[in-house]
């Protein structure tokens, strides 16, 4: 048992910990009725546009609660999010197997890629109004 | 008379002849640098990207994108050798997430405030 070794315990168990804690929250308290509880975008705060992000504490209790088409409705980039997400967990984690994988998601592609999903998004969002 | 071991200014000088007498071998610090030795290459660097992504996605949006742009260049300095470089990619890219980080959660904790506060002057 060296020291990294229960280092690593205590921080796991402090993230189960957490994960389990928001879990819990997002699934009993609506952010609609709560709303003053729960965190606020400051890009809306502060110019009142909706950033790709906006709703997505909606659409996490939703999704919790397992209306599904409610989820999306509140926050369409989740669905792009998500899965790029993911991939970026999975390219990190099979590093050595996937290399070409890792590069990208992790590279200037994959960067790129995210960032222009993301800035159009951005503006498509304020204009269409979704 | 001045002693052996100083020079002529009375400061104390070593001769050089003494000291590489008797060690047969190099000090182990004079070898190659470590960082450019074999091992460096299987150490990964430190991955900023999905912190960069997201801060950005939940808290703020210009710092958070800097630190995006910062991190997608780790892999790239790092895979053409440039070690010192993609270490300080990434540690900038994760300085980044941390301003976007504190930046989102000022806003919002400052947010926070003003309603309290407004609760509570309205209520006089």
């Amino acid at each position: 048992m060296t020291k990294e070794h229960n280092h690593k315990i205590v921080i796991t168990i402090i993230l189960a910990i957490i994960v389990i804690i928001t879990f819990s929250v997002y699934l009993s308290f609506d952010p609609i009725t709560n709303g003053k509880f729960f965190p606020k975008c400051p890009v809306w705060l502060l110019t009142g546009y909706y950033c790709p992000s906006c709703g997505s504490q909606r659409a996490f209790h939703a999704l919790l609660n397992g209306e599904f088409a409610h989820a999306i409705h509140f926050n369409y980039f989740l669905l792009f999010g998500i899965p790029f997400f993911s991939l970026l967990i999975i390219a990190i984690l099979f590093r050595k197997k996937l290399p070409k994988l890792y590069g990208f998601m992790c590279g200037r592609y994959g960067a790129y890629t995210y960032l222009t999903f993301y800035l159009t998004w951005f503006i498509l969002r304020n204009i269409l109004h979704l | 008379m001045v002693p052996e071991n100083y020079n002529q200014q009375g400061n104390p000088q070593f001769n050089q002849p003494p000291y590489n007498q008797g060690y047969n071998q190099q000090p182990p610090y004079n070898q190659q640098p470590y960082n450019q030795g074999y091992p460096q290459q299987q150490l990964p660097p430190d991955n900023g990207m999905v912190w960069a992504i997201l801060t950005t996605l939940f808290c703020c949006l210009p710092f958070g994108i800097v630190a995006i742009v910062k991190a997608s260049n780790v892999n790239s300095l790092w895979m053409s050798g440039n070690y010192d470089a993609a270490r300080q990619a990434a540690k900038s890219s994760k300085n980044w997430s941390i301003a976007a980080a504190c930046t989102g959660l000022g806003i919002s904790i400052i947010y926070f405030i003003l309603i309290i506060l407004g609760a509570l002057a309205s209520n006089f």
